[in-house]
C-alpha cells in the first residue's frame, strides 16, 4: 500500500512537471535587429529579457548561435554573457571554429520580474603585442538573434486578489509570446459591443507593445483570463448568485476563473465589470480602463463618476507636442555617459502624428548640453542621427576637454517621418596617442545632460489617403481624436467572431496610439454622424454602397478587381488594370481596405471582410503580428492564412483622397487635393474665365469712358 | 470735408435708387466676381500638399507663359492684355498665399520681429504691385475732341500763370509762349499771377527790395506782352491761396493752370476745351508734363544719352491708367478746369500740401468726371539739383500721405470703388521708402546678427519667390516700358527712401504740420558734386559687403543652412549692386547752360547764303539760342559762317532765322554744326513759337527717349556706370578723408605753435 501510494505521489508530482509550459523564444523578438555586431577589443550589447511577474520561472536555457572573425586570437579573445551583470558563461572566441552553437543554463535565481539585461560582452585581439589598431576591421563577433534564442519553463502563479494587479499582473507587457483574453458579453448589441470595445480598448493599452488577442461569448472560456460585462443580473447569472453584491454604481471584482470541469482555477482571473444600468457598467468599463496604478488593493470596487481630462487631437503614446520644449529627461533619456572607444549608441524615439505634413523649411531644434574627456583625438567626435541618417557629427577637437552648453542643432523636419522617429547618439571616441602606445580609456568618455532640450516645430497636417501602414503606425485616422471621438465601428452582422475581429482590430489601434478609446462606438446599423469609420463584417451583410466605394468591388453582379499592370519606381504611380468577373474571396482569406467614406468626403472607412465570419477573425489574429502589421499598406491587403506564418498581398488600387486635422474635405477639395494637373486646369480655367468675364465687363465702360 | 464750400455736399442717393444701381451692377459684375471666387478658392487650397517638383513646375510654366505672352506683341492689347496681367498676378498671390501660411514660423522674439517687419515690408510691396495692376489694367488714350467752328460757341478761357520766387525770365517766356496759344483772343486772359511781389513780402524788410524789383519787372513783362498782372496782400494758403484770389478777379468759363515754368504750346486749348463742350459733368482735362532738362539722377545714370524722365511713367502710362477708372487727378500745372466745379467747392482745397489732387478728389466726390488727354503740351523744367528734387519729392509724398491720413479715399463718401483704389494708390505708394530701408537692412540681419527672418528653403523660392521676382520684373517692362528702364525705379527708389521715409513717418505722426514749399527752377548745376544722401548708400554699401562676406564665412561653416544663406547671399549682392548704382546716381553733374538744349528729331531747311545753296538738315538739337544739325555737304563750312534756318511754326508759317555755325564736327553722318540764332529782340517770340509752339515736337521727344536698348547694353550701363560711381564716390570720400586729416594735422601744428 505504501508502495502504490509513493508511486502514485511520484506520478502525480511528474504530472505536475509535465504542466508546467515551456516556451522557446527567438532572441530576435526581444530587439528588432537581426543580429548584434560586436567590434573593436572591446564591445558589449544588451537584450532586455521580461519576466512576467506571474511566471514562476523553473528553468532557463540560453541556445547562443554566434559567428567570429577568422583573424582573432582565440587565446586573448573571449565572449562573455552576462544576465543582470552576472557573467554566467564565457568562451574563447576561436577563429578556427568560427560558428559556434553555445548552450548556457541561466540561474533563474538571476533573474526579477520585470526586464533583465542579457549582455553579450566580448574581447578581442588578432595582435600578441601591443600594437594593435583597436577598432580594427579584423576585430568582430556576430551574434546571430533569429537563431538564438531562449528556452524558459515555468508555472503560473495565482492572480492576487485586488485589482491593482490588473496592470501589473494580469495584462501584463511582459507576458510572452501573447495576451490572449475572452471577453463575456451580456448579448449581441450594440451597447454591450460598445462596451466590450472599451474594455478590450483598455487591456490592449496594459499590454503595451505586446499582442493580445480576443474572443467573445455568453459564456466564460476556461484556461484564459476572462472579462465579464453586463449588468448585475448578468453577472449573478454567469457567476452564481453571491458572485457580485447589491450595489448602486459600477462595479470592478477580480475572482479566480473555474475549469471547464468547475473547479476554481487561481492562476487565471475572471474580471468582472457590472452594475445595475447601462451607465454604471460603462463607468465600470472606463474605470477599470483607467486603472494604471497601485490602487486600490482591494478585489472589489464600486465606481461612480469617473471624469476624464481633455484631450487632444494627435495626442498619444510618445507624441511629441509642436512648440514644446522638451528635456531629453522627458523624453526617457536621463543622463548618460558614452565611455570607452566604442561606447555604441544611445537613442531617444518618440512619434509624430501620422498625417504630420513636412513643410521643407521647417527645423525641428535640438540644444545639446554635453561635455567631454580630455586628450581624445582630434578626429573623435559625436554624431547625431535622425532615423539612421547621420544629421550632425560634432568634432570634439579640444585637447583639454570641454564643456559645452546648448549646442545648436536645426534638424529638418524632411528627415523625420510620421508615426515613431528616433534620434540617436554615438560617441566616436578615440584615444590620442600612436597605435603602439598604451591605449588609455579612462579619459575617453562623453556626457550627453539631460536638461538638453528638443522643440518641434509647428507641423500642418494633411496626408493623402487612403493608408494601411498609418492604421498600422498609430490607428490613424481612427486615432485622430486619442479616445475614438469621431470613429465608430459598424458590425454589419451579430456574429461574436465579427466582434471579436474588431475588438483585435481596436486593440491593434489602441496599442498604437497608447490611449484606450472610450468614444469609440459600435454599431450595427450605417452611424448617423459623421466621422471615421471601421467596419467588419461577412461580404454579403456589407452594404452595397461600401462595396461599391471599396478598390476591390464586391459586387452582386460580379467582382471588380483590380490588377496592377505598370508599376513604377515609386508606389504612387501604379496602374492597374480592372477586371469584372464573377468570383469569390474564397475560404482562409481575408481583406483589409480602406477608402473615402461614400457619404461624408475626406473621412475614412477601414473595412475587414471575408467570406465566413471564422476568416475574419483569423485574420483580425494575424494582423496583431508585427510581421503582418509591417506588410500591411496600400489601401487593399489581401490576408491569408498559412503556415508558419499569414501570407499578406498589398497594393494600391483606390483613389486617392486627402484628409487632415478637420478630417473631413468638400469633394472638390479632396478631388483637387489629390490630382495636381486637375489643381492647375481649374485654376487656369478661372484665371482664363476672369480675363474673359473682365474684358466684356469692361469694354461697355471703356466705350463709355471715351 | 476738403473745400472750402462745406454747405455743397454730394446729393444724397435715394434707396430706390440704390437698390437699381446695385442689382445691375451685381448682375453684370457676376461672371467676374464668380471667376474671381474660384480663383481665390483654389489660392485658398494652396498647393503646399503637391510634391515639390510639381509646386516648382507650376510656378516656371506660369511664367513661361508669362514670358511666351511678353514676346507676342498682340498681348499688349485686350483681351490678351488682361491674361498677362492676370498671370502675373496670379504669381503674387501664389506666393503671397505662400509667404502667409507657409513661411511665418515663430523661432523667437528677436526672429519674430524681424520677420514681421520684413514681411510687412513685403505685405506693401504686393498691395502696391496688385494697385499698380488694376489702375494700369486698361489705359485711356483718348481721341481727340475738335471744336466746333462756329467760334461764338467756344467757352471763355483764363490762363493762370502762377509764381513765387522764380527767374522772371522763365515767367516771361511761359507768358510769352501762353499769347501764341491759339484760340480767339477775345476769349482768352493771360494772368500772371505773382505771389513773390505780395503786399506783405514788399513791406518785409529782409524781401522788400527783391519784391518790389519783382513786382516792377513782372508788371513789365504783362504790359509788353498785354496780359494781366495780379497779386495780393499776403501769401496766405500758397499757390491754392493764389489761385483762389484770382479766381475772384476772373471770369472765365475755363481756367487753364500753368506752372510758370511750363511753356505751353500753341494747340493747347485745342486740344483740351473739346472735351468741357462734349461733357457738361467734365470738371478737369490734365495734359502730361513734360520737361526739357533732365532730374539729377537720369543726367547721372542716362550717360549723355537720351532717357526717359523719371515723371513720363506716370504721365504717359499711369495716368492713361487712372483716367479709364475715371480718376485722372490736378497735377497743378498743364491742366484744364471748368470754373464752376472750382467755386462750388470754394476754390483749391488747401488742408494737404498737395492741394491739386486734394481738389480733384473733392469734385470726383461730388460726381464730376475728369479726362486725361496724353499730348505733351507744355514744357517744363525738371529739378536741377538734388536739394530741388528732394524738396519736390518730399512735398508729393507728404501731400499724399496728408490725404491718406486726413480724408481717406478709401472710406470717403461718394467716390467708386476703382476711384477709391486709384487715389489710394497713389497715396499709399508714397511708404516705398520704408519698404526699400528694410530689404537694405533684412539680409544683414541674417548673415550677421543671425535673425531667422525668411523661413523659407531653396526649392521653395525657387518654386514661389523666383518666379514672383521675375514675373515682377517682366510686369513693369511690360506696363512701363517705354518709359522706364531696367532697374531705373530701383534707383530712384533707393535715392528717394533716405529723404522720404522720415518725411512721411513725420507726416504720419503729425498730419497738420507739413507746409507748402516751392520747388526751386532753374538754377542750374555750377560744379559737379557727391550728395550728401550718398553716405547713407555708403552705409548700406559697407553693411552688405559685410553681410555677404559674413554669409560666405557661414556657407561654409553651417553646411545645414547653405540654402538659405545662399538665397540671402545673393539678396545682399544684389544691394550691393543697387547701392553702387545708387551711389553712381548721387554724383550731380554740371549744368549750367542757360536754355536747355532738347535733343529732337526731324529736319529742316537750312540756307548757306555765301554758296546760296539750301540744304536739308537732319535736326539733333534745339534750345531758344540755337540748334544743332546733322548734313551731308560737299563744301567745307568755316567757323562763324553765316546761315539762315527756315523754321516752320506750329501752324505752318515759316519764319526765318539768321544764326552763326559756332562749333563744327565730322561724323560718320556728315558734318555736325552748332549754329548760335542771330535774331533781334522782336523776333523773340518767333523763336519762342519754333521752339515751343508745336506739341508734335514733344510727342517725338518722347519716341526718342522711349528708343528701347537691349537688356544687355543696359545692364552693361549700368554696371560701368555703378563701378564708374562707386570709383568717384570712394576717391571723393578718400579725398575728404584726407582733407579731414591734414586739416586736423595742420590745426594741432598751428595749436602748438601758438602754445610755443
Amino acid at each position: 500500500m505504501k508502495r502504490a501510494m509513493a508511486i502514485l505521489l511520484l506520478v502525480v508530482s511528474t504530472a505536475g512537471v509535465a504542466l508546467a509550459d515551456t516556451l522557446r523564444l527567438p532572441l530576435q523578438q526581444l530587439t528588432s535587429l537581426a543580429s548584434l555586431e560586436l567590434r573593436c577589443v572591446s564591445d558589449q550589447r544588451e537584450i532586455q529579457v521580461p519576466l512576467p511577474e506571474r511566471w514562476d520561472l523553473k528553468r532557463l536555457t540560453l541556445h547562443l548561435r554566434y559567428t567570429v572573425s577568422t583573424n582573432l586570437l582565440p587565446e586573448s579573445s573571449q565572449i562573455v554573457v552576462r544576465m543582470r551583470g552576472q557573467p554566467v558563461a564565457q568562451a574563447r572566441l576561436n577563429p578556427l571554429a568560427p560558428d559556434v552553437k553555445l548552450g548556457v543554463d541561466i540561474p533563474t535565481k538571476l533573474l526579477l520580474p520585470g526586464y533583465n539585461a542579457l549582455a553579450f560582452q566580448v574581447t578581442q585581439h588578432f595582435s600578441k603585442n601591443q600594437c594593435e589598431n583597436p577598432c580594427a576591421p579584423d576585430l568582430w563577433t556576430n551574434v546571430s538573434l533569429t537563431e538564438s534564442y531562449l528556452e524558459m519553463e515555468f508555472d503560473w502563479r495565482n492572480v492576487p486578489a485586488e485589482l491593482s494587479a490588473l496592470s501589473s499582473f494580469v495584462f501584463d507587457p511582459r507576458m510572452m509570446p501573447a495576451g490572449d483574453v475572452h471577453l463575456v458579453t451580456e448579448d449581441d448589441s450594440a451597447h454591450s459591443a460598445t462596451m466590450a470595445g472599451i474594455v478590450a480598448s483598455g487591456i490592449a493599452r496594459r499590454f503595451d507593445y505586446r499582442r493580445v488577442s480576443f474572443t467573445v461569448s455568453r459564456l466564460p472560456r476556461p484556461g484564459v483570463d476572462n472579462v465579464l460585462i453586463g449588468k448585475r443580473a448578468f453577472a449573478l447569472k454567469v457567476l452564481g448568485a453571491n458572485a457580485v453584491r447589491s450595489l448602486k454604481g459600477g462595479y470592478l471584482k477580480v475572482l479566480a476563473m473555474k475549469t471547464a470541469t468547475g473547479e476554481s482555477d487561481p492562476s487565471r482571473a475572471m474580471l468582472v465589470v457590472t452594475g445595475e444600468t447601462d451607465l454604471a457598467v460603462k463607468i465600470a468599463a472606463i474605470t477599470f480602463t483607467n486603472i494604471s496604478f497601485k490602487f486600490p488593493g482591494s478585489s472589489e470596487l464600486e465606481a461612480f463618476e469617473f471624469k476624464l481630462p481633455e484631450v487632444e487631437q494627435y495626442s498619444g503614446r510618445q507624441t511629441i507636442r509642436t512648440d514644446q520644449s522638451y528635456t531629453l529627461k522627458t523624453l526617457d533619456f536621463p543622463t548618460q555617459s558614452f565611455v570607452g572607444i566604442n561606447p555604441g549608441s544611445r537613442n531617444i524615439s518618440f512619434r509624430l502624428p501620422p498625417d504630420f505634413h513636412v513643410r521643407a523649411n521647417q527645423y525641428a531644434k535640438l540644444s545639446l548640453n554635453f561635455s567631454y574627456g580630455a586628450g581624445l583625438k582630434s578626429d573623435s567626435s559625436f554624431n547625431i542621427a535622425v532615423n539612421g541618417k547621420g544629421v550632425r557629427a560634432v568634432l570634439l577637437d579640444s585637447p583639454s576637454g570641454n564643456f559645452i552648453d546648448g549646442y545648436k542643432l536645426d534638424i529638418p523636419t524632411y528627415v523625420f517621418e510620421a508615426g515613431t522617429n528616433t534620434i540617436s547618439f554615438t560617441g566616436s571616441l578615440h584615444s590620442g596617442g600612436q597605435v603602439c602606445d598604451l591605449a588609455q580609456p579612462d579619459n575617453l568618455f562623453l556626457t550627453l545632460y539631460e536638461n538638453s532640450t528638443l522643440v518641434f516645430p509647428p507641423m500642418p497636417h494633411f496626408v493623402q489617403m487612403p493608408k494601411l501602414e498609418l492604421f498600422m503606425h498609430s490607428g490613424f485616422p481612427l486615432t485622430r481624436w486619442p479616445d475614438g471621438h469621431e470613429s465608430a465601428v459598424w458590425l454589419t452582422e451579430k456574429d461574436d467572431r465579427v466582434l471579436a475581429a474588431a475588438l483585435n482590430m481596436i486593440g491593434i489601434a489602441t496599442q498604437r496610439n497608447g490611449f484606450p478609446l472610450f468614444e469609440m462606438e459600435f454599431t450595427y446599423e450605417r452611424p448617423k454622424t459623421e466621422g471615421e469609420l471601421l467596419v467588419v463584417g461577412r461580404v454579403p451583410s456589407i452594404s452595397a454602397e461600401l462595396r461599391q466605394a471599396a478598390p476591390l468591388k464586391l459586387l452582386d453582379d460580379g467582382v471588380v478587381v483590380p490588377y496592377p499592370v505598370v508599376r513604377g519606381w515609386n508606389s504612387e504611380f501604379v496602374q492597374s488594370a480592372t477586371s469584372k468577373q464573377k468570383s469569390t474571396l474564397g475560404s482562409g482569406r481575408a481583406l483589409l481596405m480602406q477608402f473615402e467614406s461614400p457619404w461624408y468626403p475626406g473621412r475614412t472607412v477601414t473595412m475587414l471582410t471575408g467570406a465566413g465570419a471564422e476568416d475574419l477573425f483569423d485574420a483580425s489574429r494575424a494582423l496583431i503580428t508585427a510581421a503582418v502589421q509591417g506588410q500591411t499598406k496600400g489601401d487593399l491587403v489581401i490576408i491569408e492564412q498559412g503556415d508558419p506564418e499569414p501570407k499578406v498581398s498589398a497594393m494600391e488600387a483606390g483613389s486617392p483622397y486627402a484628409t487632415g486635422k478637420k478630417g473631413s474635405y468638400s469633394p472638390i477639395e479632396s478631388f483637387l487635393y489629390t490630382r495636381p494637373v486637375a489643381y492647375y486646369a481649374v485654376s487656369a480655367g478661372g484665371l482664363l474665365l476672369l480675363g474673359i468675364a473682365i474684358f466684356f465687363g469692361l469694354r461697355r465702360w471703356r466705350a463709355k469712358r471715351r | 470735408m476738403i473745400g472750402v464750400n462745406s454747405a455743397a455736399a454730394p446729393a444724397p442717393i435715394s434707396f430706390r435708387d440704390l437698390f437699381v444701381r446695385r442689382i445691375t451692377s451685381s448682375a453684370s459684375s457676376a461672371p467676374v466676381v464668380l471667376a474671381l471666387g474660384i480663383v481665390v478658392y483654389m489660392m485658398n487650397l494652396r498647393e503646399a500638399h503637391f510634391p515639390q517638383l510639381i509646386q516648382l513646375a507650376a510656378g516656371w510654366v506660369c511664367l513661361a507663359v508669362l514670358f511666351a505672352l511678353f514676346m507676342f506683341p498682340a498681348s499688349r492689347r485686350a483681351p490678351w492684355r488682361f491674361i498677362f496681367l492676370l498671370i502675373s498676378l496670379y504669381l503674387a498671390l501664389r506666393y503671397m498665399w505662400w509667404r502667409t501660411f507657409e513661411t511665418l514660423i515663430y523661432t523667437d522674439g528677436a526672429d519674430f520681429f524681424g520677420m514681421s517687419i520684413l514681411f510687412m515690408a513685403e505685405v506693401y510691396s504686393l498691395i502696391v504691385h496688385f494697385m499698380q495692376l488694376f489702375v494700369n489694367f486698361w489705359p485711356l488714350h483718348r481721341g481727340p475732341a475738335p471744336l466746333p467752328d462756329d467760334t461764338s460757341l467756344l467757352p471763355t478761357v483764363d490762363i493762370f500763370i502762377p509764381t513765387y520766387t522764380e527767374n522772371e525770365d522763365i515767367v516771361r517766356l511761359t507768358a510769352l509762349a501762353a499769347t501764341q496759344i491759339d484760340y480767339p483772343k477775345e476769349k482768352l486772359r493771360i494772368y500772371i499771377l505773382d505771389d513773390g511781389g505780395t503786399l506783405a513780402r514788399r513791406n518785409d524788410p529782409g524781401k522788400r527790395q527783391g519784391a518790389w524789383q519783382r513786382r516792377y519787372r513782372l508788371k513789365e513783362i504783362a504790359n509788353n506782352l498785354g496780359i494781366d498782372y495780379l497779386t495780393r496782400e499776403s501769401n496766405r494758403g500758397a499757390k491754392a491761396g493764389n489761385i483762389n484770389h484770382a479766381l475772384s478777379y476772373s471770369d472765365g468759363d475755363l481756367i487753364l493752370f500753368l506752372d510758370c515754368d511750363h511753356v505751353p504750346t500753341t494747340d493747347i486749348l485745342q486740344e483740351t476745351v473739346g472735351h468741357f463742350l462734349r461733357d457738361e459733368k467734365l470738371f478737369l482735362v490734365q495734359t502730361p508734363h513734360f520737361f526739357c532738362n533732365a532730374a539729377p539722377a537720369e543726367r547721372s545714370i542716362g550717360g549723355g544719352a537720351p532717357v526717359p524722365d523719371e515723371s513720363e511713367m506716370f504721365y504717359r502710362v499711369i495716368h492713361p491708367g487712372l483716367d479709364f477708372w475715371n480718376a485722372s487727378y490736378f497735377c497743378g500745372s498743364a491742366a484744364v478746369m471748368r470754373r464752376r466745379c472750382l467755386e462750388e467747392i470754394g476754390g483749391m482745397s488747401g488742408t494737404s500740401i498737395t492741394e491739386d489732387a486734394e481738389t480733384a478728389l473733392e469734385l470726383h466726390r461730388r460726381g464730376y468726371r475728369s479726362c486725361y488727354v496724353n499730348k505733351p503740351m507744355v514744357c517744363g523744367l525738371a529739378a536741377e539739383a538734388y536739394a530741388d528734387y528732394v524738396l519736390q519729392h518730399t512735398r508729393w509724398a507728404q501731400g499724399s500721405v496728408q490725404i491718406m491720413l486726413l480724408h481717406n479715399p478709401l472710406f470717403v463718401s461718394g467716390l467708386t470703388l476703382a476711384q477709391r483704389l486709384c487715389y489710394f494708390n497713389i497715396c499709399f505708394f508714397w511708404f516705398f521708402g520704408i519698404a526699400r530701408m528694410i530689404y537694405f537692412i533684412a539680409p544683414a540681419g541674417f548673415l550677421i546678427f543671425g535673425l531667422s527672418i525668411y523661413h523659407a528653403s531653396a526649392y521653395q523660392v525657387v518654386a514661389y519667390s523666383l518666379p514672383h521676382v521675375i514675373a515682377t520684373f517682366l510686369i513693369t517692362d511690360f506696363l512701363f516700358g517705354r518709359t522706364r528702364r531696367p532697374f531705373f525705379s530701383e534707383i530712384y527708389e533707393s535715392i528717394q527712401s533716405v529723404f522720404l521715409t522720415p518725411a512721411v513717418i513725420a507726416t504720419v505722426r503729425h498730419p497738420h504740420k507739413p507746409s507748402f514749399k516751392v520747388t526751386p527752377k532753374g538754377m542750374g548745376m555750377k560744379s559737379e558734386q557727391l550728395n550728401v544722401l550718398s553716405f547713407f548708400f555708403f552705409s548700406i554699401l559697407v553693411l552688405n559687403i559685410f553681410a555677404a562676406s559674413a554669409g560666405v564665412v557661414r556657407f561654409w561653416a553651417q553646411p545645414l543652412y547653405r540654402e538659405v544663406i545662399a538665397i540671402t547671399l545673393v539678396w545682399s549682392v544684389y544691394n550691393i549692386f543697387l547701392s553702387t548704382l545708387t551711389l553712381g546716381a548721387l554724383w550731380e553733374k554740371r549744368q549750367a547752360r542757360l536754355h536747355h538744349r532738347l535733343s529732337v528729331a526731324g529736319q529742316a531747311m537750312v540756307q548757306f547764303p555765301r554758296l546760296r545753296q539750301r540744304h536739308a538738315v537732319n535736326l539733333v538739337d534745339l534750345s531758344l539760342s540755337g540748334l544743332s544739325f546733322d548734313v551731308k555737304l560737299d563744301f567745307e563750312i568755316t567757323n562763324r559762317e553765316r546761315v539762315i534756318v527756315e523754321a516752320p511754326g506750329a501752324q505752318g508759317i515759316v519764319s526765318y532765322f539768321d544764326a552763326e555755325v559756332v562749333r563744327i564736327s565730322q561724323s560718320g553722318k556728315g558734318t555736325h554744326c552748332g549754329a548760335r540764332f542771330l535774331v533781334p529782340a522782336q523776333s523773340f517770340p518767333d523763336v519762342v513759337n519754333y521752339v515751343y509752339g508745336d506739341s508734335r515736337r514733344w510727342a517725338a521727344v518722347w519716341e526718342v527717349r522711349a528708343r528701347s536698348i537691349s537688356l544687355l547694353r543696359v545692364a552693361r550701363q549700368l554696371i560701368q556706370m555703378g563701378i564708374k560711381g562707386a570709383l568717384i564716390c570712394l576717391t571723393f570720400v578718400f579725398r575728404f578723408g584726407w582733407d579731414k586729416l591734414m586739416h586736423t594735422l595742420n590745426s594741432r601744428k598751428r595749436r602748438a605753435e601758438a602754445k610755443a
